[in-house]
């Protein structure tokens, strides 16, 4: 019971972020394009649903890097006190 | 075959990847090729944080003199990269105010050393050299953390301060290891938190050299309120939770993309073969689960 209930969440959660498609009735479950890019290349499913609600084709590579520079993978990254130079 | 590092609950382990009792092995420290000596010392006054670090350099002095003195050398770990420097300056302090202990230290080909030193563009290694120490951590270039290593190596410097970067990067022995302190930043969660038993395990594991020693030394200084933690952390009394909770979506994403689950009840089926489920059924509080629900 404990695992249908927390595996149907996370299922329905993925589905909602597009990277599975899940049909109710059948209770089956799809990749997505977006889904297998994100397994192949190991994105975090959150930083990739970020990703498709904000980069679109018409997105200019310097909102490209800022959205980049958002993804949860780098959360932990500080710039540390000798690097604000270069980075300036 | 499946191996994992020695924690309490290797049984469920066990469980997990369908081994059976006859082929279930548990290698304790008994099997250690060099015996470690652990000492753990609890410092009470870890409130006022100068005065705490006072004492614990004051330990720390006595047993570099104790470890020097039967030739054997020793890396002190600490958890920021400006405490390696810091610590290792301080306890020179110390160094100058006794008389008579500076020989222990120094290196004993200091001239040809200190000629492969000067090259360095590293004024903390130039430094610290003349002393007998040294610094090492993931701040510093490739090129000075290869020379620091090799001059520990060789037995050019005595005592290295480092971050827990050189435990777990590079395989460098030592006859002691030290763990000063045990509040380590923690970036992810903007707080400080306790050394992790992994971290601990892995820089007591740096103690002591099969070929050279018979016996390794690890110390750890800790606030007093904490040392019976880090004792029973040390026993291997700590069951060894699953985290794959926190990284389901992950899981299940990729496991799908392969069409190994392309069912709900798969996912299920899945999921009670993990060592999640094995620890889930024995202790369900840890993951939000009553015993009701199971």
């Amino acid at each position: 019971m404990v695992l249908l209930k927390r595996v149907t969440a996370v299922i329905e959660q993925l589905n909602r972020a597009r990277l599975i498609r899940f049909n109710r009735d059948t209770e089956q479950v799809y990749s997505t394009d977006m889904g297998r890019i994100a397994s192949n290349y190991y994105i975090n499913t959150e930083t990739m649903s970020y990703f498709m609600d904000r980069i679109k084709p018409t997105t200019q590579p310097q909102s490209i890097l800022d959205h980049l520079a958002h993804a949860t993978e780098f959360k932990q990254l500080d710039a540390r006190k000798e690097e604000v130079a270069e980075l300036a | 075959m499946g191996l994992s590092a020695t924690l309490p609950n290797y049984l469920d382990v066990a469980e997990f990847i369908n081994a059976d009792h006859q082929g279930t092995f548990c290698f304790d420290a008994s099997y250690r090729p060099t015996p470690l000596k652990c000492i753990f010392y609890g410092v009470k006054e870890m409130g006022n944080a100068q005065r705490g670090n006072n004492i614990m350099n004051d330990i720390i002095f006595e047993n570099l003199l104790r470890i020097l003195r039967m030739g054997k050398q020793i890396i002190i770990f600490v958890h920021q990269r400006a405490a390696t420097y810091n610590t290792a300056i301080e306890l020179i302090e110390i160094l100058k105010t006794q008389q008579g202990h500076l020989h222990l230290f120094e290196c004993p080909d200091k001239h040809r050393v200190a000629r492969e030193v000067a090259k360095s563009r590293n004024d903390q290694v130039k430094e610290l050299f003349a002393y007998g120490f040294s610094v090492h951590h993931a701040g510093m270039l490739r090129k000075d953390r290869n020379m620091v290593e090799a001059m520990f190596h060789n037995g050019d410097i005595k005592v290295l301060c480092s971050t827990s970067t050189l435990a777990w990067g590079v395989n460098l022995p030592a006859y002691a290891v030290l763990i000063k302190g045990t509040k380590v930043y923690d970036s992810s969660a903007g707080a400080y938190r306790d050394v992790g038993v992994f971290d601990v395990q892995q820089i007591f594991g740096r103690a002591g050299r099969p070929q050279f020693d018979t016996e390794g030394e690890a110390l750890i200084l800790t606030p007093f309120k904490q040392m019976d933690e880090y004792v029973k952390m040390m026993q291997n009394k700590q069951t060894i939770e699953s985290h794959l909770d926190k990284g389901l979506d992950n899981c299940l994403n990729a496991e799908i993309a392969s069409g190994t689950i392309t069912t709900v009840s798969e996912g299920v089926q899945w999921l009670k073969k993990s060592y999640f489920y094995q620890r889930l059924v024995k202790n369900p509080h840890a993951y939000a689960v009553s015993m009701a629900d199971l």
